[in-house]
């Protein structure tokens, strides 16, 4: 077959699959049944309006910033509790892995890392551990209980290496010390022996097929640790199963620009986004709905949307955190889809753009990162009524 | 001699110019790289096109949005929330207390503690509650029954790092403690100063 004729061959195929998504388009719209709307924001908010619900009420200090850790010198870009005990790890600008204290604070390790361009840190389940990468394309594994070396540096113990392009995400597999995922903008995915620094397996990638743009951010499913979420700038978020490697189980259209972050949902059957289009949306991983689209006008002078750069979502999931590019930081009420809160309103709100999010381990803290060099921690500082 | 004649008559204007060499084109061989590159993209596509008929017959047998929304709505409704102001009954402290009421040098006057006390935590009577420590964790004033106030113990500080090898942090490194009644010279690692 000659050229001409692949070329009118991948012409012919592309119409095909524009019109198959298109008809999948119209009959996941047809399922949309929850309160017979067509627009596509009021679905799940429908069904919580009918049930009664009505917004969670916040006071004026019933959200308060308990402590602001200071002693970065550039802006956090990522930031990870432990699982079991109150620390931080964070990343930034200006080089370095801190790892805080929460309670107290107080630093524990400032970790000076080889490749000052990083972008992602995360904690290992044992607390002994942190990885981190960046424009290296690495992924570069420290133990806290190493000794430094002689300038007083803590040495990495692995490199992970085998991307093509920037490591933009990392996690560990839960109660998994030796398995970590990573996200690249090669455009693929990878499960990592960390014990060995082996690549387990590729998700994506030229052939398999996979995102067609740079993976920005990964989730692992909490109830069941074979399954992750990612999210790339090819505005789609796919959902793996580590055991098949060779296609994703399924891929989630919507929205309308980069997906920049996505976290599973507590009840691991669901799954949140956020999106250079401004929007979060609410996607169920089995069926593949979209059960929710969150989005509101910022007050924007230039009259641009503000996008989405991280989310994370409260411990019982009725709480939806969403920091945007403009420094808002909504608290949405995933019931019915309302902001019930903005926590650059807040006292000691961040002054700059808050680019990474987290809830502590037991739901009762929120620490923000920011463009500012501070983290913060936010918890619930108002009354509870008796019955 | 004949052909310098010949070359020095050649530069008269009476004679044809000769026409310079040109390389011969090169021989068409087929371009390889491009079409399996091609042909791999096809193959994807195709590929796809596969996976969207597959994806296309299960949506017959899916259930509507509603189930997952209810599921949704049925889940996060009985679950606990430490962000959520609800009414609850009085009970022991979890983990949230524990956090905020833990082990903590800050004054944290701020902090009202009302329904149970963590397990750090000692209970007071609120007739013990005077006015000059209102803000002092004794949250009683604040609740008109005042059956529950708690106070925060008087803690030590947690150790700080030893700084035998500060010798040459910069003098605007701040190494506080932040423990009100520490002691301690250095409590930051040196190395983050300078």
């Amino acid at each position: 077959m000659s050229v001409a004729e692949l070329k009118e061959r991948h012409i012919a195929a592309t119409a095909t699959v524009n019109a198959l998504r298109e008809r999948l388009k119209q009959k996941r719209t047809l399922l949309l049944d929850t309160d017979g709307s067509s627009s596509c924001y009021s679905h799940f908010a429908g069904y919580a309006r009918s049930q009664g619900r009505t917004p969670v009420s916040f006071g004026p200090t019933d959200l308060v910033c308990c402590r602001i850790l200071q002693g970065h010198t550039g802006k956090v870009y990522s930031l990870d509790w432990t699982p079991e005990k109150n620390r931080i790890v964070s990343a930034s600008q200006d080089g370095r892995l801190i790892v805080w204290n929460a309670l107290t604070s107080q630093k524990t390790h400032a970790i000076k890392l080889p490749c000052a361009w990083v972008m992602t840190c995360a904690f290992s389940p044992n607390g002994q551990s942190v990885a981190c990468g960046g424009l290296d394309s690495v992924c570069s594994i420290f133990n806290l209980n190493s000794p430094v070396d002689k300038d007083g540096n803590l040495p990495v113990s692995r490199m992970l290496s085998g991307h093509k392009g920037y490591v933009s995400s990392c996690q560990y597999v839960p109660d998994e010390d030796t398995h970590l995922i990573t996200s690249s903008g090669d455009q693929t995915c990878v499960l990592w022996d960390v014990t060995t620094g082996q690549r387990l397996s590729v998700f994506g990638g030229e052939f398999p097929s996979g995102h067609t743009a740079d993976v920005l951010s990964v989730s692992i499913n909490g109830s069941n640790s074979k399954m992750f979420v990612s999210g790339s700038c090819d505005a789609t978020a796919r959902l793996w199963d580590t055991r098949i490697a060779s296609r994703a189980v399924r891929t989630f259209h919507g929205h309308e620009g980069d997906v920049n972050t996505v976290k599973f949902f507590p009840d691991g059957q669901r799954f949140g986004t956020g999106s250079g289009d401004g929007t979060c949306r609410l996607f169920d991983m089995r069926t593949g709905h979209q059960l929710q689209v969150y989005h509101q006008q910022h007050a924007a002078a230039d009259g641009e949307v503000p996008h989405v750069t991280s989310i994370a979502f409260s411990i019982s999931g009725r709480l939806l955190f969403a920091a945007y590019s403009n420094n808002d930081c909504y608290v949405w009420d995933t019931l019915v889809a309302k902001v019930v809160l903005n926590l650059r309103s807040l006292q000691n709100s961040h002054e700059g753009r808050i680019t990474c999010l987290g809830l502590s381990a037991d739901g009762s803290a929120l620490c923000t990162g920011s463009w500012d060099k501070n983290l913060k921690i936010w918890a619930f500082g108002g009354d509870r009524r008796e019955i | 001699m004949a052909a310098v004649s010949a070359a020095v008559s050649d530069c008269s204007p009476s004679f044809p110019s000769l026409t310079p060499p040109c390389p011969k084109a090169p021989p068409d061989y087929p371009d390889l790289y491009g079409k399996r590159r091609e042909l791999l993209k096809v193959q994807v596509l195709e590929r796809e096109i596969g996976f969207l008929q597959e994806e296309l017959k299960s949506v017959e047998d899916l259930q509507p949005a509603s189930r997952g929304c209810k599921e949704v709505h049925d889940f996060v409704m009985p679950n606990p929330d430490p962000f959520i102001p609800r009414g609850l009954k009085t009970r022991r402290s979890h983990g949230f207390w524990n956090w905020l009421c833990g082990k903590c040098c800050f004054n944290c006057s701020w902090l009202c503690c009302f329904g149970g006390c963590s397990l750090h935590l000692e209970k007071t009577s609120c007739c013990n509650c005077r006015a000059s420590v209102k803000w002092q964790g004794c949250c009683c004033l604040k609740k008109k029954s005042c059956q529950h106030c708690c106070i925060l113990p008087a803690l030590a500080c947690t150790d700080c790092h030893p700084c035998n090898g500060c010798t040459s942090c910069c003098t605007g490194c701040k190494k506080v403690c932040h423990c009100s009644n520490c002691t301690k010279a250095c409590c930051n690692p040196c190395h983050l100063c300078c």
